[in-house]
């Protein structure tokens, strides 16, 4: 497949994750020559999704012993310049990682027994039906992520769910949390005194930005006080704190203040949350940036990495030298698990995430949910961001739930999960009627490299990108991707609207130009 | 969409002209209705293609056309590079043939409408692989939401022939229809106009039936044999599973729009 390959580009991207990704796809867009590789033969590297029969090849993947030899690549120099070889293998870099079936093997067909017992054969035998993440990632309905999708118009691409309803866990229960004006007044959970200030504690904080004075008083203050000194009940303490601001009884007050806000802004707009979930999970959003890259010229090659870097004797990355042959390239982008180790960063704090599937939902309804619960803190563990999907996402088989456990790491991700985990669901050998069944469980830590200084140790048109962080949204990769992309190219726009098909008119000599968008899309996928 | 834009995508299949009848090639479907495939060719070059009558057809039927029904379809052409995909599609939406066809930048498809029946139109959105994205498996987001698949392989590269079994286990994975079945998929062999022929044709017919293509045929983009017709029978599949009511989302999902601040049916909760 080696025909006419290019050997010159504008920007080479290593790693087909969310920051690269977006990179890829912005340089693409403004007419930059760009070549995007993976040496997986999948998008997303850690931000990827997988059906259950790849799962199991990444968890292998993960359980091979890493092995630090250097490719014995032997590229062409020029003066001054020097090789740094990469690693042979690249596999992902999640520890811990710990597979387990809750159910046996096989089971008898029960025939009418009213709750379907799932086997081990069963689930496999649906392993298509899977979408996996290993950085499961809501968006908020008016955040970063879905005003560039629109901006750019890559939301062609994509397609959402709403997430149905926040949950808390509070004395020892699992309630769900009035976050609409609408649910305020619906609930039953909270009395009418309660709903009245409620309200007006929500429309303090939305109003909050126009009034830096009536910040003043509480800027050395937590949020936790705050809400205190509002003589608010402990009921609306507990879902403003853990449930709407997602925040701790440490938080300072201003960045309570501000969570809430982001928090309310997103109400109202696709649903009565202010979440939406990817259909077929997370490593949509990156596939999505890709293949506008490619629309617009950028080429794709996966299965093949770096094998070295050239670098010139000032310090600037010349080429990459790939499948025996030198590409020389203005700027590198690079994926952080893919560079050699004299770039990275010293030490890194981890994230524990945990995936769970199990035979009804956290907390049973008459419809299938998808529903955020906030985990607060205990005395065994964090807070835990907890994500629950069902079939209506394609995440799992129908009569199936996915569970996502992410927080900040401490132990393995299995200590610093299973507490929560055992309050939600049963174990083998517990019937709880209330709770679920676990049929299969997966623990793994990554690494969280989005507080580490990536640009010390590299070229200075070398550009590294952290993997996924411990943020429920996408806003980091963002936020990076935008950084990076005005640094290279200050002068251009990034992402500019993508014209839809039927903006492009196609000349006899096909020779293609660009209508005036004047006319609304009919060719998208639409209701 | 402007009038020039219609005049330039559209191009109507002559009336008739379908059916296996020309030069004496047939398509082989999986019912086993037709399994003979003509050696040597009787056609006069590009016989299918350039139908004088075609515009002016077009025009004809303007008004007519805004009160059919439609039907859309989203397409997908996969295959190896340079087995000729993008001829093929060019070929067909816009009957022409180039001999060095770069990608046009920024589009996804190209758009092709059919006058199926006298009450019914269809709607082809032909997703080819942009241009660069050929060193590499589709994003799943190329795949989303097909109806059917066409998976091309060129006559005189053995090795293009070989990788069509890639290719199907990539579309089976990645997609299915709405119903849980793999959408369906066509076998095309190109370039059948070159002398140099490497695969023997009764193992393409042993091979599309293993793999659970619906039907194979010999193609031609550049004397453009059997385009229209292999069209024709992917459409016939997908009308009769009864799909192409539009690109629907699954019920209750949402695309953003700019506007958007409506919840769509399905998600009143
Ligand atoms: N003889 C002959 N040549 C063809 C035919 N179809 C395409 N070609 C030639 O094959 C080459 C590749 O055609 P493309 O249509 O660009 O192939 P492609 O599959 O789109 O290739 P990529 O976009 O690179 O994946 C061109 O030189 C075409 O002229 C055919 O039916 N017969
Ligand atoms: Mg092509």
């Amino acid at each position: 497949m080696g025909d006419e390959f290019p050997k010159e580009y504008d920007v080479i991207v290593v790693g087909t994750g969310m920051t690269e990704s977006i990179l890829a796809a912005a340089a693409s867009r403004v007419g930059k020559r760009v070549l995007h590789l993976d040496s997986n033969e999948y998008y997303g590297g850690l931000w990827a999704s997988f059906n259950f029969e790849g799962l199991q090849q990444w968890v292998g993947d993960c359980q091979k012993p890493k092995d630090e030899t250097e490719c014995k690549a032997d590229p062409q120099l020029a003066d001054g310049e020097s090789a740094i070889k990469m690693r042979v293998l690249n596999p992902p870099t999640a520890t811990n990682v710990k597979e387990q079936w809750h159910v046996p093997e096989a089971v008898e067909s029960s025939g009418d027994d009213a709750k379907k017992a799932w086997s081990q054969e069963e689930v496999k035998k649906l392993y298509r039906k899977f979408n996996i993440d290993l950085a499961p990632k809501l968006l908020y309905s008016r955040g970063a992520l879905v005003e560039l999708l629109i901006s750019s118009n890559i939301a062609r691409y994509t397609e959402f769910r709403n997430v149905t309803r926040v949950v808390t866990w509070h004395e020892g229960k699992l309630t769900p949390v009035p976050c609409s004006r609408a649910d305020v007044f619906a609930t039953q959970n909270i009395t009418v005194v309660e709903k009245r200030m409620l309200m007006n504690l929500l429309q303090e904080c939305t109003e909050y930005e126009g009034n830096p004075e009536k910040l003043k008083k509480h800027e050395n203050q937590s949020f936790l006080d705050f809400l205190k000194d509002k003589q608010l009940t402990d009921n609306l303490i507990h879902y403003v704190l853990y449930a709407i601001a997602m925040s701790t009884e440490e938080t300072p007050c201003i960045e309570g203040m501000s969570r809430t806000q982001k928090f309310l802004l997103s109400l109202g707009r696709y649903g009565n949350t202010p979440f939406l979930w990817p259909m077929y999970g997370s490593g949509e959003i990156p596939q999505a940036f890709c293949r506008l890259c490619a629309v617009f010229g950028g080429l794709y090659h996966l299965k093949r990495g770096a094998e070295a870097l050239i670098v010139g004797s000032d310090n600037t990355l010349k080429a990459i030298h790939s499948d025996r042959e030198n590409l020389k390239s203005n700027y590198l982008v690079m994926g952080l698990d893919y560079a050699p180790d004299s770039f990275l960063p010293e030490e890194s704090p981890g994230i524990s995430r945990g995936v769970f599937l199990i035979d009804s939902s956290i907390l049973a309804a008459d419809k299938e949910h998808l529903t955020l619960l906030e985990f607060p803190p205990d005395e065994s563990s964090g807070p835990v961001t907890i994500v629950e999907v069902g079939s209506l996402t394609n995440a799992c088989p129908q009569g199936l739930y996915m569970v996502h456990m992410t927080t900040k790491q401490k132990g393995s991700a299995e200590e610093d999960l299973m507490s929560v985990a055992k309050k939600l669901m049963n174990f083998p050998g517990e019937t709880d009627e209330s709770k679920p069944n676990l049929v299969w469980s997966m623990f793994f830590n990554m690494k969280d490299t989005s507080t580490c200084d990536l640009g010390a140790n590299t070229p200075t048109n070398l550009f590294l990108t952290s993997g996924p962080d411990l943020d429920l949204d996408f806003d980091f990769a963002i936020k990076q991707a935008k950084e990076i992309f005005s640094k290279m190219y200050p002068e251009d726009e990034f992402l500019p609207r993508a014209p839809d098909p039927e903006e492009i008119i196609l000349d006899d000599d096909d020779e293609d130009k660009q209508k005036q968008p004047e006319e609304k899309a009919s060719e998208e996928p639409q209701e | 969409m402007s009038q020039q834009n219609r005049r330039q995508l559209v191009f109507w299949p002559r009336v008739g002209g379908a059916g296996g009848g020309s030069g004496g090639r047939q398509m082989s479907f999986w019912d086993g209705s037709h399994l003979s495939l003509d050696e040597s060719p009787t056609h006069t070059p590009a016989d299918e293609g350039s139908d004088p009558e075609s515009e002016s057809q077009f025009f004809d039927t303007i008004d007519k056309f805004h009160s059919m029904p439609e039907k859309l379809f989203k397409v997908i052409i996969i295959g190896d590079p340079t087995v000729g995909k993008t001829s093929f599609v060019q070929r067909y939406v816009q009957d022409m043939f180039k001999r060095d066809y770069k990608g046009t930048v920024g589009v996804d498809f190209a758009l092709k409408i059919l006058r199926w029946s006298d009450t019914q139109t269809v709607k082809l959105q032909l997703w080819d692989i942009a241009g660069q994205e050929r060193f590499t498996w589709m994003t799943r987001v190329y795949y989303k939401d097909a109806h059917g698949c066409v998976i091309m392989f060129d006559l005189s590269n053995k090795n293009s022939f070989a990788n069509t079994l890639k290719w199907k286990k990539d579309v089976d994975s990645k997609c299915t229809l709405a119903d849980g079945s793999p959408i369906p998929c066509m076998l095309l062999a190109n370039k059948c106009d070159l002398p140099n022929r490497q695969i023997d044709q009764m193992e393409i017919e042993s091979f599309y039936k293993e793999n659970n293509f619906i039907g194979w045929t010999e193609t031609s983009a550049k004397e453009g044999l059997m385009v229209h017709d292999s069209m024709k029978f992917l459409v016939d599949v997908m009308m009769r599973q009864d799909g192409g009511n539009g690109l629907e989302n699954i019920s209750g999902s949402l695309t953003l729009k700019n506007s958007a601040s409506q919840p769509r049916k399905g998600c009143s909760c």
